[in-house]
Formats: C-alpha cells, sequence, structure tokens
C-alpha cells in the first residue's frame, strides 16, 4: 500500500505529498477523524514514503525500506498504542529514550501514538518538551478520534490534518460497486464509520431483517401504545445486548428519516425501501417531538454505555418518546 | 536537518521580540537593569505566550558577558550556549517528566553546587504543575532559602494547580494571549522576512483560529505554506484549519433567520459533503453568532467593529434578530457542542440543533422571548399589547363563533381578511358547499400542522386524542377541516359537543384563526371524490405541494419567519 | 544455505551475540539472531537497536577446521531458542540447512531441529563505515579509559547527551570526557590514528560502553575503533561491536576547568580514600553526603563530617600542601569515585577557591583528571 492508495482522504495525501516533495514535513502531525477513515493508514504510508529508497513522494511499496516498515521491523519507525486503558508516561519515556540515539544516516525515524487521547496527564505532558524540541530528524504522528481529549498544549506544537469522515454516500457507492445491495448499503453507510465498518455490516446476519423490527417498533412508539413497551422485551432486548447500539442508530436515523419528510426535504432517505411507513409515521410526529425523541434515542445509547439495565434505559426512552414534551426541553425558534 | 517549523526558528531571544508581555518584559528589564531581581519566579499563561522563551532570555541576561543588562547580547559565549541549550549552569527541567519526589530532591541537593561558568546557576522548570505532592514539598524546602547564585523560574500553564506556599514564595508574572492585533503585526514581520506572500484576510484568520497562542498561529502558517502554492490567501487557510466562510455560515444562518430549515439542512448536508466536521461548523457558527450579538449588545466594540463591519449583511443579519434570539441561538449551539463531544452521530445533533432553531410558531416565540428575556423591554411589551388589544376590538366586532379562542394566543393571521370567519357559520355544511370553497393550500398547511393539532389536543385532553387520531384530514378551506373517518363510533365521539369544542379551539389557535371542524365517513368521502372533480383542489394536490409552498403568501411567510409583531402590514 | 560447523565454536559464538539480543523490543526481527555464511565463514549478529554484535567464527582457526560451507545464504532464526538448542546439541558438529522460505534444519547426530526462520533482508543493516575515520588502540588501555570515565556519566535522563562520553580526537590524542555537570572525569591517550583525524563531538552511551568493557574483557591485542555518523564500531578479534550513538552537541567543558590553583595539595593515594570512605560513614547518612577538608599549615588536610542525627568525625591526614589556609565541603562519593579510578600512588589536587570546582590528578601523570564542583555549606 502506499498513500496514493488510501481510500478516500485525497486532499490530506495530497498535503503530504506536496510536503514531501518540497520538503516541507512538519515535525509533529496531529491526525484526527472518526474511526475507520484511514488515519492509521496514512501515518503507516507517510513512514514509508520518508524512508522508502525508491520514491520522494510517495512509498515505492517494495524496496526493503517499505517492507521492513510494514512487517514492523524498522527500529527507527515505533507505534506505541494504549497499554490497557491508557498511555502511560513510561512509555512515553520509553520513545524518549529510543529517540536520545542519533538517527541512521538518511534516515527519518517516525513515532505513531494511537489514540493518542489515552495518554495520561503525565504521558501527555511529559510528552511537550519532546514534540517542541526534537534533536534530530523525526516525525511524531499523533492519532486520535477525539482531538477535544488532547491537552491544548500538545495540539498547538502539532500540525493538525483533518480526516473527514468518509461521506455515507460515498461508501454506499463503493458498496454498490462491490455487488452488495444498494438501498441495503445505503443504510450500513449511515450507521458505519469508514468503509470496512460498513462491509461488516453487511456481512451481519438478518442486517434487512434488524432495519425492518426497529422501523416496526418505531411506528409502535409513534402511535403511542403500550405496544412499543412489550417490544422492547420481545423483540429489540432479543438482538442482544451487543447490538442495541445498532438498533438505536437505526432508529435514529429513521427518525431524521422522518424529520426530513415533516420538513419536506428532497433528500434522498436513508431508508429508502420503506415509503410507505415513512409516509404513515411522519404524520405522527410533530418536529418538535421528533426531535425530542431524537434528543431522548441519544440519550439512551450513551446511558447504555454504562453499567445499566438495557431495559430500563429502553423502556424509559419510548416513553420519553411518546410522552412528548414532558421530559425534554421546550426548543422553540428565538427568531 | 530536516524543515524546521517556523515556531522554533521564529522563537523570540530578546525581551523585545516578545510581543504582547510588555507588563511582563518592561518589569524584568527594570530589575535587570537595576541588578536586583528575585530567586524565585513564576511565569503563568496559556500555550503559545513566550512563557518558556521568556525564560531563557532572563538566564541570557543575568549570565550575559556583557551584561548584566537589561537584554542579553545574544553574541557572547555565555548568551549563545545558553541558546543552544549547552550551557551547564542553566539547567532546562521537564518537570512533566521528572516530576517525581526523588528527581525534586536531587534537583535540592544539586542547586547547592556552584555555577562552574557563569555567574548564576538558573533552574528552569517547564510544565511545573505537573509535579507529585510530595515533589512540591521539596520544591518548596528549596525556594524558601534559595542559595545566593540560583535563580528558579517555574512556567506553566495551570498554575492554579500549584499549591499556594508556592505561589507565594516566587514572583508571579501572568502572560496574556496575545492580543490580535499584536499578533497580526509579528505574522506580518515573519512573513516579510520568510518572504511569503500572504494576504491580510489569510493572516486575520490565521490570528482567528491560533486563539492568542503565538506557537499555534506560526504552525498554523507552517501548515498553509504546505498547502499554498505560491501565496497564502484565506481559502487556504480555511481549508487548513476546516473552516468555513463567513459568507457561507451567512447563508447558513440566513436560512435559520427565515426559518426554513429544509434549506438550511440542504446547506449543512453540502457542506460536510466537502468533507467539513460538524463539530467544526458549529464552533463556527457560534464564533458567528456571538459577533452577531456583541453587534447588537455593544456596537461600538472595536473588535467586532472591524471584522463586521465590512458587510452590511451582517448588520441586516444581526438586525432581524435581537440581543435574546441572539441568546438563545447561542444556547442551544453551545448546548449542542458540548453534547458533540461524547454522542457518536454529531451530524445529527446538528441538524437537530437547526431544526429546532427553526422550529416553533411565532406567537409561541415572541411569548418566549418575553418570559425569557432577562429585561424585557417596556416599550416592546406595550407596543405589543396595544396591537394585541387592536386585534381583540377587530374580533368581537366580528360576530366570533361560540368557541371563539382567546385573543391573546391566537392572534389572527393576515391571511384571514380577505375572507373572515363570520362569513362562513354553517356548522354543517353540505360536502359540495364545502368543497367550493377548499383549497389545495389550505390542506397541505392543515396537513402540515395535523400532529401539532393532534399533539395539542393531546395536552388538553387525552381521551379526545384517542378519537381524533384515527381520523384524517382529507380538505379545508381558510376556515374549516373535513376530516375523515372509518369507523363511525370515532365520527360521533369526535362530533360531541365538548370534545368538537376542545379541538376547534386547538384548530383556531394553532392556524391562527377561527377554525369549524367537519366530520365525514372515510366510505362517503371517497365515493364522494371519485365522483366529482376534485383532486385539484384537494387530495391528490397534496404531493404537489412543494411547488405550491413557494408561492405561500409572502405575508403569512414573512409572519413565519419573523413573528407576529415585526411584521406590520399595510393596505 | 548449507554448511557444517564445530558445535564447540557455535555455542561460543552465540553467547557473545546473545548479550545484545533482548526479548523485549518491539521490534519483532530483532528478538532474532542473524546467521549469514560466507567463504570466511559464519556470521553471527544479534541487536537490540541500540547495540549490535556481531562475532565470526572463520573457517579455520589454528589450522583446524571450524566451518566447511556449501552454499552461502543468510537467515533470521528466534534468537533465545536459538541459542537454547545449539547449546543443548548432542554432537561435536551440526549441519545447517536453510531452504527458500528461511526453513531451517539443526541436525546433530540423532538430534533433528527444524525452525521456522525469518527473511534475513528485514534485518537492521548494520551502517556503513569509512575506514578513514578510524583508529587503533591497545584493548587494555580503552577498558581502562572506560573505567577511569564511564563512572562520572549522568544517570539522569533530563540531559540526555550527559548519560553518554565523549570522545574527541585531534593530532592523534584521544580524549574521553564524563561529566554530570557536578563532576568530570577526563582521560586521554595517544593512539594509532591518521594525524589529520580530527573528532570533536562523538558521544557514546555509558551502558553501551559498560557492555564493552566486559566484551573486551578477555580480549588482550590491539582494537580498531571506526567512526560513522550515527554508529561507532569497534573491531577485535573475530568480533565486531557496534553501539549507537547519543543524539545532541556535548556541552564544551574546557571552560570549567581551572588552570591553576591558588592551594595545592599533594596526597598518598591510598590514605586519603580510606579516610574519605570512613568519613563518608557519618555523611552517607546526611542528605548530600557532605564532608569537609580544611587545609592546616603545611602537612596536615583535616577531614570532617558531621550528621545531625548520627554523630561526627574528625581525621587528620598527612600532605605536602602549598599556598592558602582553606576549607571545602563536597560530596564524598564522587571523591571516593575518583579515586578509586586513580592507578597512581600518589594525588595532586588543586583549589581555587572554596566555591569553584577543584581538581584530582594522579601526581605522575598529565593524561588524567577529576574535577568535583564543591557544596555551599552553611
Amino acid at each position: 500500500m502506499s498513500l496514493n492508495e488510501v481510500f478516500g482522504q485525497q486532499q490530506v495525501v495530497q498535503l503530504l505529498k506536496r510536503g514531501l516533495r518540497t520538503g516541507r514535513i512538519a515535525h509533529a502531525y496531529c491526525f484526527a477523524g472518526p474511526r475507520g477513515v484511514g488515519k492509521t493508514r496514512t501515518a503507516q504510508q507517510l513512514a514509508k514514503a520518508l524512508n522508502c529508497l525508491n520514491g520522494k513522494e510517495d512509498a515505492c511499496d517494495e524496496c526493503i525500506h517499505c517492507q521492513r516498515i510494514d512487517h514492523g521491523n524498522d527500529p527507527g519507525v515505533m507505534k506505541v498504542s494504549p497499554d490497557g486503558q491508557t498511555i502511560k508516561i513510561d512509555q512515553v519515556r520509553a520513545i524518549q529514550r529510543a529517540f536520545s540515539y542519533s538517527p541512521p544516516e538518511n534516515a527519518t525515524r517516525v513515532i505513531m501514538i494511537e489514540h493518542a487521547d489515552a495518554m495520561t496527564v503525565q504521558a501527555a505532558n511529559s510528552l511537550l518538551k519532546f514534540l517542541e524540541e526534537p534533536t534530530s530528524r523525526m516525525v511524531a504522528i499523533l492519532i486520535t478520534e477525539n482531538l477535544h481529549a488532547l491537552l491544548p498544549t500538545i495540539r498547538s506544537r502539532c500540525q493538525l490534518l483533518r480526516f473527514p469522515a468518509l461521506s455515507p454516500e460515498r461508501i454506499a457507492q463503493y458498496l454498490k460497486e462491490e455487488g452488495y445491495d444498494p438501498e441495503t448499503s445505503r443504510i450500513a453507510a449511515h450507521l458505519a464509520a469508514g468503509l470496512d465498518d460498513a462491509r461488516g455490516r453487511m456481512e451481519e446476519d438478518e442486517f434487512a431483517l434488524l432495519c425492518e423490527r426497529v422501523i416496526k417498533w418505531s411506528g409502535e412508539i409513534a402511535s403511542g401504545s403500550s405496544e412499543a413497551l412489550v417490544s422492547v422485551q420481545t423483540q429489540i432486548l432479543e438482538t442482544g445486548r451487543e447490538r442495541l447500539e445498532t438498533v438505536l442508530d437505526l432508529l435514529l436515523l429513521w427518525l431524521r428519516d422522518l424529520l426530513n419528510d415533516r420538513l419536506g426535504r428532497e433528500e434522498q432517505p436513508v431508508f429508502a425501501r420503506w415509503s410507505e411507513s415513512r409516509r404513515r409515521q411522519s404524520s405522527r410526529w410533530t418536529i418538535d417531538r421528533l426531535t425530542d425523541g431524537m434528543h431522548a434515542i441519544i440519550d439512551a445509547r450513551r446511558q447504555l454505555a454504562g453499567p445499566v439495565q438495557a431495559q430500563a434505559v429502553l423502556e424509559r426512552m419510548v416513553l420519553v418518546m411518546q410522552g412528548g414534551a414532558v421530559n425534554a426541553v421546550s426548543r422553540r425558534s428565538p427568531f | 536537518m530536516s524543515y524546521r517549523a517556523l515556531y522554533r526558528v521564529w522563537r523570540p531571544q530578546t525581551f523585545s521580540d516578545l510581543i504582547g508581555q510588555e507588563h511582563v518584559t518592561q518589569t524584568l528589564k527594570n530589575a535587570l537593569s537595576e541588578g536586583h531581581f528575585s530567586h524565585a519566579y513564576l511565569f503563568s499563561g496559556p500555550r503559545g505566550t513566550g512563557k518558556t522563551s521568556a525564560a531563557k532570555i532572563m538566564a541570557k541576561a543575568v549570565n550575559c558577558l556583557r551584561g548584566p543588562a537589561p537584554e542579553p547580547c545574544n553574541d557572547c559565549e555565555a548568551c549563545s550556549k545558553i541558546t543552544d541549550a549547552s550551557l551547564m549552569d542553566v539547567v532546562e527541567i521537564d518537570a512533566a517528566s521528572n516530576r517525581g519526589v526523588d528527581e525534586i530532591r536531587d534537583l535540592r541537593d544539586k542547586v547547592k553546587y556552584a555555577p562552574t561558568e557563569v555567574r548564576y546557576k538558573v533552574y528552569i522548570v517547564d510544565e511545573v504543575h505537573m509535579l507529585t505532592a510530595e515533589a512540591f514539598n521539596a520544591l518548596l524546602k528549596t525556594l524558601e532559602e534559595p542559595p545566593e547564585h540560583v535563580i528558579f523560574i517555574l512556567a506553566t500553564t495551570e498554575p492554579h494547580k500549584l499549591p499556594s506556599t508556592i505561589i507565594s514564595r516566587c514572583q508571579r508574572f501572568s502572560f496574556r494571549r496575545i492580543a490580535k492585533n499584536h499578533m497580526l503585526a509579528r505574522l506580518h514581520v515573519i512573513c516579510d522576512a520568510q518572504g511569503i506572500e500572504a494576504d491580510d484576510s489569510a493572516l486575520a484568520a490565521v490570528v482567528q483560529a491560533a486563539d492568542g497562542g503565538m506557537r499555534d498561529a506560526l504552525s498554523l502558517l507552517d501548515q498553509v505554506l504546505a498547502f499554498s502554492k505560491d501565496r497564502i490567501d484565506e481559502s487556504a487557510v480555511l481549508a487548513v484549519t476546516g473552516s468555513v466562510s463567513r459568507q457561507v455560515l451567512g447563508d447558513l444562518l440566513e436560512s435559520v433567520v427565515k426559518r426554513d430549515a429544509a434549506t438550511a439542512l440542504d446547506r449543512i448536508g453540502e457542506l460536510l459533503e466537502e468533507g467539513l466536521e460538524a463539530e467544526r461548523l458549529v464552533q463556527d457558527l457560534i464564533h458567528l453568532c456571538r459577533d452577531l450579538l456583541v453587534m447588537l449588545a455593544a456596537p461600538e466594540l472595536e473588535e467586532v467593529k472591524n471584522r463586521m463591519s465590512m458587510d452590511e449583511r451582517w448588520t441586516r443579519l444581526s438586525e432581524a434578530g435581537s440581543v435574546e434570539s441572539f441568546h438563545s441561538v447561542l444556547d442551544t449551539l453551545i448546548r449542542t457542542q458540548q453534547q458533540m463531544k461524547w454522542a457518536a452521530h454529531p451530524r445529527i445533533l446538528l441538524e437537530m440543533a437547526v431544526v429546532q432553531l427553526c422550529q416553533g410558531d411565532p406567537s409561541s416565540a415572541s411569548s418566549e422571548e418575553v418570559s425569557s428575556g432577562e429585561q424585557p423591554d417596556l416599550l416592546r411589551l406595550k407596543k405589543r399589547v396595544q396591537q394585541l388589544e387592536e386585534r381583540l376590538a377587530k374580533w368581537s366586532g366580528a360576530a366570533a363563533p361560540a368557541s371563539a379562542p382567546s385573543p391573546q394566543v391566537s392572534p389572527p393571521s393576515p391571511q384571514e381578511r380577505p375572507s373572515p370567519p363570520s362569513a362562513e357559520p354553517a356548522p354543517s355544511p353540505s360536502l359540495d358547499r364545502f368543497l367550493r370553497q377548499a383549497s389545495a393550500e389550505c390542506l397541505q398547511r392543515v396537513r402540515q400542522q395535523w400532529p401539532e393539532v393532534l399533539s395539542r389536543v393531546k395536552e388538553q385532553k387525552i381521551t379526545v386524542h384517542a378519537w381524533l387520531i384515527n381520523g384524517e384530514p382529507v380538505a379545508a378551506t381558510e376556515n374549516s377541516v373535513l376530516v375523515a373517518f372509518k369507523n363511525s363510533i370515532h365520527r360521533e365521539t369526535t362530533e360531541k359537543e365538548a370534545n368538537k369544542s376542545i379541538i376547534q379551539q386547538v384548530m383556531s389557535r394553532i392556524f391562527g384563526s377561527s377554525q369549524q371542524l367537519v366530520t365525514v365517513m372515510s366510505s362517503d368521502w371517497d365515493r364522494y371524490k371519485a365522483s366529482s372533480e376534485i383532486s385539484a383542489t384537494t387530495d391528490d394536490a397534496f404531493e404537489s405541494r412543494s411547488e405550491s409552498e413557494e408561492k405561500a403568501d409572502p405575508v403569512q411567510r414573512a409572519v413565519d419567519w419573523f413573528g407576529e409583531e415585526m411584521i406590520e402590514v399595510t393596505d | 544455505m548449507k554448511f557444517r560447523i564445530s558445535r564447540s565454536a557455535l555455542v561460543e559464538a552465540v553467547s557473545q551475540v546473545s548479550k545484545a539480543v533482548s526479548q523485549k523490543t518491539t521490534v519483532p526481527i530483532l528478538t532474532g539472531v542473524k546467521a549469514s555464511v560466507d567463504e570466511d565463514g559464519l556470521w553471527l549478529t544479534g541487536s537490540n537497536s541500540d547495540l549490535t554484535i556481531q562475532v565470526c567464527v572463520p573457517v579455520k582457526k589454528d589450522d583446524k577446521e571450524q566451518v566447511k560451507v556449501e552454499t552461502i545464504g543468510s537467515v533470521v532464526l528466534p534468537g533465545r531458542i536459538f541459542s537454547d538448542i545449539v547449546r543443548k546439541l548432542p554432537g561435536k558438529s551440526v549441519d545447517w540447512v536453510v531452504d527458500e522460505q528461511w526453513k531451517t534444519i539443526l541436525r546433530s547426530e540423532q538430534a533433528q531441529f527444524e525452525l521456522k526462520g525469518l527473511d534475513p533482508e528485514e534485518y537492521p543493516r548494520l551502517p556503513q563505515l569509512r575506514e578513514d575515520r578510524m583508529f587503533s588502540l591497545p584493548a587494555d588501555l580503552l577498558k581502562s579509559m572506560i573505567r577511569q570515565t564511564g563512572f562520572a556519566v549522568s544517570t539522569s535522563e533530563a540531559r540526555g547527551v550527559l548519560t553518554g562520553v565523549l570522545w574527541q580526537i585531534s593530532s592523534g590524542k584521544l580524549t574521553f570526557v564524563a561529566t554530570d555537570s557536578h563532576r568530570l572525569s577526563r582521560r586521554q591517550a595517544d593512539v594509532e590514528a591518521p594525524e589529520d583525524l580530527s573528532v570533536e563531538n562523538v558521544v557514546v552511551p555509558g551502558k553501551s560502553l559498560s557492555e564493552l568493557g566486559k566484551i573486551l574483557a578477555d580480549q588482550t591485542g590491539w582494537v580498531d575503533v571506526v567512526l560513522s555518523e550515527n554508529q561507532v564500531m569497534v573491531r577485535a578479534d573475530n568480533l565486531l561491536f557496534f553501539s549507537r550513538l547519543l543524539d545532541g552537541t556535548y556541552p564544551d567543558t574546557n571552560r570549567v576547568i581551572p588552570n591553576s590553583g591558588k592551594t595545592e595539595v599533594l596526597l598518598n593515594t591510598k590514605e586519603l580514600l580510606q579516610s574519605v570512605d570512613r568519613a563518608a560513614l557519618i555523611s552517607r547518612d546526611g542528605q548530600d553526603n557532605v564532608i569537609k577538608w580544611t587545609m592546616k599549615g603545611e602537612d596536615t588536610v583535616q577531614v570532617h563530617s558531621a550528621s545531625q542525627d548520627v554523630g561526627s568525625v574528625l581525621e587528620e591526614v598527612g600532605a605536602q600542601v602549598n599556598g592558602e589556609e582553606m576549607s571545602i565541603s563536597f560530596n564524598a562519593q564522587f571523591m571516593l569515585e575518583a579515586l578509586r579510578a586513580v592507578d597512581s600512588d600518589e594525588i595532586q589536587i588543586h583549589f581555587t577557591g572554596t566555591m569553584t570546582p577543584f581538581v584530582i590528578q594522579p601526581a605522575d601523570r598529565e593524561d588524567a583528571l577529576h574535577l568535583i564542583v564543591p557544596i555551599r555549606t552553611r
């Protein structure tokens, strides 16, 4: 693989290649963007391009340097990731120790820190000097999904490269070209973080069936019937705790379709196949209640991340959604 | 050697290079020229404001072979060795990496050794907030009785994490975020020296994004250089920061002000498609709204004046709202921004926020504005009451139906004027008669708002809602709605006087004019529909709503956007 | 790749290179040992990327055939298991065959091991060394230079470059300097070097040097030292030792060393060492391990140390004192380490003031010195 083959990050790749060509590669980068958009992959290719025997602005992917880096056998290219939950100060010290030696001739050492936001405060602070005053040719690449969680003092020492999420349209298009069902691809693409994740979802059993189930549930919620609560137990929890996030994400996307419908937007719905259900369900919601309902879903999804009883969370969510404005803040246009 | 970052090349080497910190540098220079300085300094302030640089300059100034002088010569052996960190008597300690009590005890022992090459041993303890509690205690002992030949300079971005016992033993200097004009001037100097051509607007955008940190600004400039061909313009800076130009943001905000959620969402969709992040967009929107708010609240403020006065659209945009309204927009946006930090769907959160900002009917918006405004403007209130009174008078003169809604919650729409409600008193008009006045626009409006009607009815009386939900509005005139039921029990119960009056009240309130409820059995309706040519005005016309929406009454649209009290209709 | 090798020679070589192999490395290939066979014999390489040891088992040693090469080639084998296998093989010789997929068969008498090898191309390449940056000296001299300076390196990684020993060469003179910025040791020696060879800033990690000292323990002949941008190589009989260099500019220490003294003292090394050792019994309990010397009259150095909790010690050591009477306090540990590094019977100490560094030198030679920074006492 090379920089050119990184999927869907043309802008970042162009920028880096330009830097390689003109010799303006910074000594510290922060690659920020959602999961699955190619951050680590790009960092790896940059490390290769910087050390490649043949290419100047990209990796040839054939020379021994490129191969060594790919196999993790180049001592000058280090990768650090969280040891358990966090990246600890000793890990950072180890990097600094390794970098206190002078580099091999013509080599550019690269240190990649994955999940850089998982550095403990101590670890992050101890990286500051190192990032600011590198003693020799090196490039540090801090990789993060959560830019906000990085210390501002760290961020201000790096050149920030943002890796935008791959647009669902592009992912869907790609999946379609790979021969997946276009309508279901569209849903998976909206749901997923990146291409690989979307493909993984398409491979999951009964993905389409799950969509069907969620839409039916949404109908029950919209009609205000207590059937919706029964379904929590009989239909939803049954899908398995690990799929509940997906269920809620699907529900959220579905409500977004309803919202678009109510607003009279032309945008192609995510759930293209269910136009009849959409028409029927959307007439039962007001825009306010839809946004309140969506907030309820987002809240529930966050709660599920913690050690809670899933059933209670979902039931409460259904009640909030059915109770309309009772639990939600009144949100009105100020204009 | 690889490329050297601009912020390293342009690190200040004298106090006069340290821009925007004159309150610090002047005091230090005075102390230096008089020759009495403290043995412990604390430099605190945000990132990229020059703390460590100042510490190094200080170390040079006290040890300069041509000194002591207010500024180091940067030429003698001592100065140049300090600059390239090879002088052993000037020790830079990274407290973040050496934070334990052992390291500080070691330091405490080592300060007793005399300097070997220069007059003073200078210990620069950077990131001092990272020391452990025990380490602080150990440091305290040293600061209590520092040897004559030692100067401590503690630097930190987070002085609040320091024990007060440490702070009280240091002479403290607070570095400030670098003011925008200072930073801009410095950037110009650097660009000139580096032979970089840069547009003013581009540098202004860099300064804006740097948020008072010089290192941030130079980092960003570096990045833009890597990105641009020969000349730096604003779009290059925006591309690097991932920001949106203010013009595009203005378009988006205008849609919101017009309460045109669909267009606003389309705009967001386009921006995100271009690779912009939802988080960034929210942040930029917050910045813009903040500026608009300031324009309204403190129009004479220089900073905003400079930024906003170039374009009169900002004046227009700001005047479309009020201090309260922008306040509330900011509330919503900031809440959204916070939620985005942990939620998995930033885009949907952004869309929801925008929809909410476009939502709600004008009357309730204005009433909320009154209740939420901290200091309601009395004059405006008076004016509103006056308007309401006028309308009330008009109403009472127009022989309102028995179920006349209370005027303060249902200001009539200007739309009703061409056909006042009194002209349609018929309690149960035949379908024919009803349909002569039915229009596609009316039906569409009713359908649009029907969920609202249902939910308000539910708030009033939940049982009525249970019956009404089974009905479907199939036709409407300016002041009546035809609802079709499949089941006769549903229809009959809905028709009960008490229930009907609740529904009519709600409809009147929502549609802004007196409304009659007319019911019909679905089967009858279908038969009727089949036998007459009414499709143009009823059901099927619903499909072409987007087109008809375009042609909706401009007055009504204005009212929708701006709220009743902002529009004055003159015939 | 196919050859037969004497097992005892192989065991010896493997144990040498294994010293450099670490199981803790993050680079998978470095957990292995690289083996290459060519016309000269078998070369084994072990490395932890900071230091690398390469050992050759030559085809013939003292006219005895050790390696019989059929086809040349190389392979990387997993380090720990390979060295265990070699040690436990039963026979006197080992047959070694490697196929294209680096599958390796080691056969000795009735035992046959099949090991999965790795691509030797992935093994880090050793630096190209230019022989014009080379000098030679006896192994014993190199060992004593290491011993006389290595102890003074800094253990704090805050200033990385001070954890190494500075090597300088000019006009055929090699200088080692080590300092932790509170004491300094310097040793010089004439070596065989090209007249124009000049080296100013080669900093060899202290850790590597102590390894080198161990590896050279049995070497008696001359060694060659070759310098590259980022590595130093020491070549002895059938052995190559590589160490990465430390990055950064070593501080200029010449200014620190005073040229003349106000007070000069001549002492017997052994007596002094014992006296400081005794005084340290008290001082080591205190915070800074401080002892105080007072130069009295023309023939006495008074050694004193006191600790609040323990008590005190007072002792007089005979000496030749020239110059002003004075007192000075310093860290006893520094003095002990410096004195232990001195091989001469008598030492000379030059003082320039109570607050300025003083210099300890063997009385009979100019090429070694130790400097200690005094401590200010209240």
